[in-house]
């Protein structure tokens, strides 16, 4: 039976084929690609650092000026603590630091939420840190925790201190206390050395007004002179 | 079927294809067009989703860029950590306090003198805090040391580098024993000029000192007034370091022409013209509070009816005050003598050789008042009710220096809050509200002469300590 394809057609056909073999083969093998970019070790592209500014170099320093103090009727809020218990160093709820991380806060407060606060328990501190009275406290500083660890006679379990540490409890303890007696403080006590402070800037003008205004008084010569 | 013979001669001009070889060719073409469009990625940025891909072991997505390709796998990065860092420095304030010890007197045992007058002193103790500048936000908090120095940790999620941030303080000392107050009870701000502090690293911000010469600071001279009460007096009790908390200092109000004390409110109302006579003022206040905090259940009836003050009338007399030097009934002034007192205590130590008291924005002039000085057992009229002479009977207790026979007492300043929590509640003889009766649930004067320095010195006989050696040097007392 002859082939009742026309020689046109099949040439066409053949045509397109090899047409469409020779533009496959020309896109997988020679079609221009995107630059990939150099990845770094350890990882993928990452948004550009920001780097930081020089600092300025600092002012100098200076008093702050007497209108900078501001008399604001701000709510002082205080976090409760049980009435059976030492009421020291109870947590101003009102000013809070912003934090990241078990040990971010100062003044030995938790990091709660982003924000500085009381804590409730040890897993809110850092490591080696346990919640007393609402601070944490270093593990090995904690001899009590409540009144109730401690003797009869009234004692408390109170908090030392904050320290100046940027934590704020390098040095602070949580030990019983009985509210009696006392200790004397050190024979060697040192006294803080003062700084001269700058003297008062002098109006000459002024200055000099007072002397002409002395010399043409009798009773005020002798200052004159 | 007509068939691709490679063996059989082609004609000239023509060249034969199979259907079936066509269809193999156009389907292997296809087919190859599909792995270009991955290859190559071609996709429609509108419609075509992320195609997940891997780089470095880590998980990322490849994106259908505007032109048509797929870009390269990105990883995603975390966001960079919020700025943080420490900011350290310095506070100090002129110091314009006076009741500090004259260069001209022996000045052994005092604990504040000339040398630090008029000079910049640290403003010691007290909570610190880091406020960002845009929005007054906290993000760090801290105290200072006895010299004033800080070391501040900050944190400020809104940012990622340096920031703009303000110093301030507030009048608190840092365990929370004070807190210098506005006259209505709100909080003072004393804050620095905006400041850049650097992320990621400690930015010192100096030493900034608030007041001068020409214009001292008052705030900042009453709360170190009540710091050195603390620091160098009160603190030295367990009794007070357990009770004494929490105190409010309201400056300035002249609703108490000459300042007071109101123990069951825990707060001070200082006058305007105190904040430079600190042992009259805030140092004698404290004494209040620490003498209500002392008593039996941190509580007793403060005496501070007009008729206490009105010797020798039993009612009183409008106008009426006191001094050093006044007599009074000794319910007044025996609490007025332990107020001093405790204040006379942080100023000097027990070895000091002239320790002073007086009400003064300067020095005590001398011998006005040495409180080591003693009248001995005879007295003039009404010496016995001087608060004056209370207040050298209880530093006679406490001093190590024996100017009279029989004067071998040298106890802790805390023997004083302990031995007024010896006094049993009540309104008997010896009871901590013997001046007073109740009767229907109305607290009435009864006894003027309740609560003296009788009272003290055998309440502290029944604990050990017998004083009347001390008591009787110095005038004695009318009490019962």
């Amino acid at each position: 039976m002859r082939n009742r394809r026309s020689q046109t057609a099949r040439a066409v056909i053949a045509g397109v084929t090899l047409l469409a073999i020779v533009a496959g083969f020309l896109a997988v093998y020679c079609w221009p690609r995107a630059p990939r970019p150099t990845s770094p070790a350890g990882g993928g592209t990452r948004l550009a650092a920001a780097h930081p500014r020089s600092a300025p170099s600092l002012a100098t320093p200076e008093a702050a000026p007497d209108d900078a103090l501001r008399g604001a009727p701000d709510a002082m809020v205080y976090h409760p603590r049980d009435t059976s218990e030492w009421q020291g160093m109870r947590v101003n709820m009102s000013m809070r630091a912003f934090c990241r991380g078990a040990k971010s806060c100062g003044l030995a407060a938790a990091c709660l939420d982003g924000q500085c606060g009381p804590c409730t328990s040890d897993g809110q501190c850092g490591d080696g840190e346990r919640c007393v009275l609402d601070h944490c406290v270093l593990a090995s500083n904690v001899h009590c925790r409540s009144h109730r660890d401690c003797s009869a006679d009234g004692a408390l379990c109170v908090l030392s201190g904050y320290s100046s540490d940027p934590r704020g409890n390098a040095d602070m303890r949580a030990d019983c206390l009985v509210p009696r007696g006392g200790k004397g403080l050190p024979d060697d006590l040192p006294l803080t050395v003062g700084i001269p402070a700058p003297a008062p800037e002098v109006n000459s003008g002024a200055l000099m007004d007072s002397v002409r205004r002395a010399a043409g008084n009798a009773e005020q010569a002798g200052v004159a002179h | 079927m007509t068939t691709l013979d490679a063996k059989a001669p082609r004609s000239a001009g023509r060249w034969n294809l199979s259907p079936q070889l066509a269809g193999i060719s156009v389907l292997v073409a296809l087919t190859l067009l599909g792995f270009v469009r991955q290859a190559h990625a071609f996709c429609n940025p509108d419609t075509d989703p992320p195609i997940p891909c891997t780089v470095n072991g880590q998980d990322g997505e490849r994106t259908c860029q505007a032109n048509g390709q797929y870009g390269p796998c990105s990883v995603e990065s975390p966001p960079p950590p919020p700025s943080s860092g420490t900011v350290s420095g310095t506070v100090a304030f002129y110091q314009n306090q006076g009741n500090f010890c004259p260069s001209t007197r022996s000045c052994t045992g005092a604990t504040y003198l000339q040398s630090q007058y008029q000079t910049n002193m640290p403003i010691a103790e007290t909570k610190v805090f880091i406020r960002r500048a845009s929005d007054n936000a906290t993000i760090g908090q801290g105290v200072t040391d006895s010299t004033g120095r800080f070391t501040i940790s900050w944190t400020d999620p809104s940012a990622t580098g340096n920031i703009v941030a303000n110093f301030i303080w507030v009048g608190e000392h840092k365990d929370g024993r004070f807190a210098v107050r506005t006259s209505s009870g709100g909080q003072w701000i004393f804050w620095t000029p905006s400041l850049t502090l650097n992320n990621t690293v400690n930015t010192n911000i100096g030493t900034w000192t608030w007041g001068t010469a020409a214009a001292p600071n008052s705030l900042a001279n009453v709360y170190d007034g009540a710091y050195h009460m603390w620091a160098f007096g009160l603190s030295q009790s367990n009794r007070m370091n357990a009770f004494f908390t929490g105190l409010s200092i309201y400056a300035f109000d002249d609703v108490c022409p000459t300042s007071c004390a109101n123990g069951p409110s825990n707060r001070v109302t200082l006058d305007t013209n105190s904040p430079y006579s600190p042992q009259g003022r805030i140092m004698h206040e404290m004494g209040h509070i620490a003498s209500y905090k002392g008593s039996r259940d941190q509580s007793f009836t403060q005496v501070g009816g007009c008729e206490f003050y009105s010797y020798p009338s039993t009612s009183c007399v409008t106008g009426s005050g006191w001094n050093l030097t006044s007599a009074e009934w000794e319910a007044a002034a025996f609490e007025e003598g332990v107020a001093t007192h405790l204040g006379d205590v942080c100023l000097y130590r027990a070895f000091a050789t002239e320790p002073h008291t007086c009400l003064s924005s300067s020095s005590c002039g001398t011998g006005s008042f040495n409180i080591e000085s003693s009248l001995g057992t005879t007295c003039g009229t009404d010496q016995n009710r001087w608060p004056l002479n209370h207040i050298r009977y209880h530093w006679d207790n406490y001093d190590s220096i024996s100017d009279y026979p029989g004067e071998n007492l040298s106890r802790g300043m805390w023997e004083v809050v302990d031995t007024l929590n010896a006094f049993e509640p009540g309104t008997e003889n010896r009871q901590k509200d013997e001046p007073f009766l109740r009767v229907f649930g109305l607290t009435v004067t009864d006894d003027l002469d309740g609560r003296s320095p009788v009272d003290f010195r055998d309440n502290w006989i029944t604990w050990g300590t017998d004083s009347s050696t001390q008591l009787s040097n110095n005038c004695g007392s009318p009490g019962d």
